[in-house]
């Protein structure tokens, strides 16, 4: 079956309706907080079982791709990320959303999205094999540095107050230590407790900072008029114009995605944020972005959007799973009889075509349903806070507990939840906390691999061309931050912690 | 206030029994009256829980206990945590588990402080052989060159491995009884190390059978089996047995329940899992996965289980020599 | 606006208790062993960052000390915490009730005899409670919807999904 039969095949009654049902459901899991698309594959898997190969893939792919785009509706409407990765649309598409201008945020949501996506398709399809090539000749001093890279970026989130922001993504990083140390196999820092011989998982410590405690503030400010965002969807499509001023930043942005969804271990959630710092570092006016800033809406949702593509890439070349959902994508694959790898392109192209004309079409199909779908969303607004913080809390204590079936992953993220509440009356950034939580495993794990191939040696970062590439850039960019302020601080005679920030309207 | 005191006390008595007979196990031989909970602690996905939601839903479909099996992944802590958690579930039958050999590694590894002696085996549902490779055009063509260049320069060849799994352990023991030593990088599952070798950053590592016939085609070469004899689809690749290190290991995947369970429910349980192993459409499932069907009753499987436990310990000694040596170095 | 003094408490708060989770994991890394096969071993990254974290936090309580301001990085992400949105009255006992309310519900779900029905319907009403007037009609949708929404979430994850809830 070639890709031009495997699109024709996806628009037959009964393929086309398995994949809209996916991207629906994807979508809708994908704005519930707590629930993540990984957590409904992973429930949907034993029905694949009884369906054709094709179907199945189709399907989970669907959800997949839904799950990646649905965060933003939340995000931009109620400051709540629907899913992880939707962090940062949280800080500038609420504050543009309050400004009046609802329809515009999640429309440059969605359209970054379709983008994203299409580009990371154009990648998967015609470069996949070049592309894992590259993804191989990187070995863990090279992924070690790439890592450090999108480390630093922890300085880029921290203007304004250095101290605080670098105290946070320190934090972060020990929050992730607990647990199995995966270089040496040995347990440590639990404290005593079996319990934490698993570590925080990640999920319920992010759904924690942000869900909760935005719930808390929510429950904080229950007389504030629950119509602050006035349902208006003006403003939704992007212009042609709009996309000649934002295509650079949405091409950047993708391909920060798509090659962050090739590398092992770090996903969606990474890239929105390294795509977000990029933009801003890279922008006219970085002031703005944290008060609604456009290029902001567009950096994160382009990336998360396209790591969908990239991931996809080791899975089909290498069968490598980079996190849950490719865990579950390959495991669906294997259940069927297809092993994933380069012999599927040779022996069961009609899966391999299957997996690209789906992942393409779930992005349009998920463009329409985002469009259509924001009016119906849009009057959840109007829904009392007080039937809908509490669902919040249900859903979120569901993706935690579905996770593993621990109730202490509750417990964490109810204790994170306190955290995130404590670090905002204090002004101190989340955003390099979650990079530190998430990152410091995986530039660990990688660091300590190539000392073990170097038999301890740390001479191959500096000779390996592509690793010393990237530290000289790592130390650039933690330094770029500090002289930025420092120049602009010399030339309006501000204090040493930098210009006021805009205050929200 | 007597009238007060006589109604606490019904209200205690009343929530005693309720609580009671929550928590009672089901007497009834009517075995299993609710779901039976099957702990995985691998993420879903993964190929031990492939298997095993083979055969739950072969079992669910043919009926073959009256009532269903519940999946549950626990991957956190390595397994460690999966594992723990049917230790400590109530043995009344309703809670299994399905492992794979790491199940005496960790142990081994010193994660946890408890091995298959902790639990009531039900019994073997599949087993791979695996055996040592690398690059096809790469230095080594033969085992035999490993075995020289690894005794003549200690540390130098480079072993892809999953610390505290099999692919840590094997290798391990074929050092131990040949006498030389490898140097091991960590890198993880089998696809992992397959990237690690063939973006030359390792040399070797272990596969089971199945990986190293996919990989072929990739350039991957294996170089040793460890099985007692030559595996059929690898017609050219020694044994350890053959070239004189006597190293046998597979890697098996086993059902297990906790400790105490009636013998009569972790029969009806293995008998379940037999007849679905039995069962045509499960067999071409197993064969495509490259799994042998070889079901092992528990008594059989736990004497086989206790004679492995010398060889790994022996190698976890070693692991805790190499960290010594580590801490003596700095 | 939210007053300095809140600010000032919690930044001080945020200090000491770095400084504490810094010292506790520089303790019990302390104690770890060497790795078999990389010299870092399990306690190098720990250790330096605790490090690290708590040269941050030393260098913070002694700018507060002396005087300056710690500033205020980036924008809240959770916003209403510090900036109050619009005119109204700040509720913080609601606040602190939703939060005691979620933490019954983890207890309740990390107890396996209580079911996964009731105790979300008893969640959903008694927080749906705390957060409104109490008005009977009120009452009385809050109770329909706490108990349908219960029942629906069990009847899909706990038996259309099967996930272990109990």
């Amino acid at each position: 079956m070639t890709l031009a039969d495997a699109f024709v095949h996806l628009f037959t009654l009964k393929a086309f309706g398995i994949m809209v049902a996916g991207v629906a459901l994807g979508v809708s899991v994908g704005v519930l907080p707590g629930i993540t698309a990984g957590m409904l594959m992973a429930l949907t898997l034993p029905f694949t079982y009884h369906m054709s190969s094709i179907d199945a893939v189709s399907l989970l792919i669907a959800m997949f791709v839904g799950g990646v785009s649905g965060g933003l509706i939340t995000a931009t409407l109620m400051r709540i990320p629907g899913e992880p990765n939707s962090i940062m649309t949280c800080l500038d598409g609420y504050q543009l959303a309050r400004r009046g201008q609802p329809g515009r945020a999640l429309g440059l949501g969605n359209c970054s999205s379709l983008v994203g996506g299409t580009l990371s398709w154009a990648a998967l399809v015609l470069l996949a094999p070049p592309l894992a090539s590259l993804a191989v000749a990187f070995g863990p001093f090279e992924n070690f540095a790439v890592i450090l890279l999108a480390l630093i970026l922890i300085s880029s989130l921290s203007e304004g107050s250095f101290l605080k922001g670098l105290s946070a993504g320190l934090l972060g990083m020990l929050v992730s230590y607990p647990g199995i140390d995966e270089s040496s196999g040995i347990v440590r820092l639990t404290f005593g407790f079996s319990a934490l011989e698993g570590g925080f998982n990640s999920l319920p410590v992010i759904v924690g900072m942000f869900a909760v405690s935005q719930v808390v503030a929510d429950a904080l400010n229950i007389e504030a008029n629950a119509n602050a965002i006035k349902t208006t969807m003006r403003g939704m499509f992007m212009s042609l114009g709009d996309y000649i001023v934002h295509g650079w930043n949405m091409v950047r942005s993708s391909l920060i995605g798509i090659w962050i969804g090739i590398l092992p271990g770090v996903g969606a959630t990474v890239a929105s944020i390294v795509a977000y710092t990029t933009a801003k570092n890279l922008s006219r006016n970085p002031e703005a972005f944290g008060t609604g800033s456009e290029e902001a809406i567009v950096a994160a949702e382009s990336a998360n959007n396209a790591t969908t593509g990239g991931t996809l890439v080791p899975i089909l070349t290498l069968g490598i799973s980079g996190g849950l959902t490719d865990s579950i994508l390959l495991g669906a694959l294997v259940i069927h009889n297809l092993q994933p790898g380069p012999l599927l392109y040779k022996n069961n192209p009609e899966i391999v075509n299957t997996i690209f004309a789906t992942h393409l079409v779930a992005h349009l199909v998920m463009f329409a349903l985002m469009t259509f779908g924001i009016a119906f969303f849009a009057r959840l607004i109007a829904v009392p806070r007080a039937f809908v913080l509490p669902m919040v809390v249900v859903f979120s204590t569901l993706g935690a507990f579905g996770l593993n079936s621990r109730a202490f992953d509750i417990w964490v993220m109810l204790g994170f939840g306190l955290l995130g509440v404590l670090l905002e009356f204090a002004k101190v950034p989340l955003a390099p906390f979650v990079v530190g939580l998430v990152l410091a495993p995986v530039a660990e794990a990688e660091l300590r691999a190539g000392l073990m191939a170097s038999a301890g040696s740390y001479m191959p970062l500096i000779e390996r061309p592509a690793a010393c590439a990237m530290l000289v850039l790592s130390a650039g960019l933690f330094v770029w931050p500090f002289v930025r302020t420092w120049r602009m601080s010399r030339a309006d005679g501000y204090g040493q912690t930098g210009p006021e920030p805009k205050e929200p309207s | 206030m007597t009238k007060w005191i006589r109604r606490q006390s019904l209200a205690l008595a009343a929530a005693i029994c309720t609580t009671a007979l929550g928590t009672a196990p089901a007497t009834g031989t009517t075995y299993p009256e609710k779901p039976v909970r099957m702990i995985i602690p691998i993420a879903a996905g993964g190929q031990t829980d492939v298997v095993a939601r083979l055969l739950q839903l072969a079992i669910d479909k043919r009926k073959l206990l009256p009532q269903p099996i519940v999946v549950i992944n626990n991957a956190a802590a390595g397994g460690a945590t999966g594992t723990r958690q049917v230790k400590e579930s109530e043995p009344d039958g309703y809670t299994v588990g399905v492992f794979h050999m790491g199940l005496l590694t960790a142990p081994a590894m010193g994660v946890v402080d408890y091995d298959h002696g902790a639990f009531e085996l039900i019994g073997q549902i599949g087993r791979t052989q695996v055996g040592m490779g690398g690059l096809a055009d790469g230095r080594f063509k033969s085992i035999q060159d490993v075995l020289t260049e690894a005794k003549t320069k200690p540390d130098t060849v480079t072993v892809a491995m999953n610390i505290g799994l099999l692919p840590h352990f094997v290798p391990l023991m074929f050092q131990e009884d040949a006498g030389i030593r490898f140097r091991y990088v960590q890198a993880g599952g089998g696809a992992v190390r397959l990237k690690s070798i063939l973006g030359k950053h390792t040399e070797l590592s272990l596969f089971s059978g199945p990986e190293f016939l996919l990989f072929q085609t990739q350039g991957i070469k294996p170089l040793v089996v460890f099985s007692d004899g030559r595996v059929p689809e690898l017609p050219d690749v020694p044994t350890a047995k053959e070239i004189g290190i006597g190293t046998v290991f597979e890697e098996r995947i086993i059902a297990f329940a906790p400790k105490g369970t009636p013998k009569d429910r972790l029969d009806l349980v293995a008998a379940a899992l037999r007849t679905a192993m039995d069962d045509p459409e499960v067999n071409e499932r197993y064969k495509g996965l490259g799994i042998d069907g070889v079901f092992i009753d528990g008594t059989r499987l736990k004497a086989l289980l206790d004679g492995l436990k010398g060889p790994i310990t022996k190698v976890g000694d070693a692991v805790r020599k190499a960290k010594t040596e580590q801490g003596e170095k700095k | 606006m939210q007053k300095d003094g809140v600010t000032r408490s919690a930044e001080i708060a945020y200090i000491v208790l770095i400084l504490a989770v810094a010292g506790v994991v520089w303790r019990e890394a302390s104690m770890l062993p060497p790795a078999p096969y990389d010299p870092l071993g399990p306690k190098a990254f720990p250790t330096w960052v605790s490090y690290a974290l708590a040269a941050l936090g030393l260098a913070m309580l002694v700018r507060l000390l002396v005087g300056h301001s710690l500033g205020r990085a980036g924008q809240a992400m959770v916003v209403g915490l510090d900036d109050l949105i619009g005119e109204h009255e700040p509720r913080p006992w609601v606040a602190v009730l939703t939060l005691i309310l979620a933490f019954a519900y983890a207890l309740a779900m990390s107890f396996r005899s209580v079911g996964f029905l009731p105790a979300t319907a008893a969640y959903l009403f008694l927080s749906g409670l705390a957060l409104g007037p109490l008005e009977r009609r009120r009452i009385t949708i809050l109770g329909v919807f706490a108990v349908v929404a219960a029942f629906t979430l069990d009847l899909l994850f706990r038996r259309i999904f099967k996930l272990d809830l109990t």
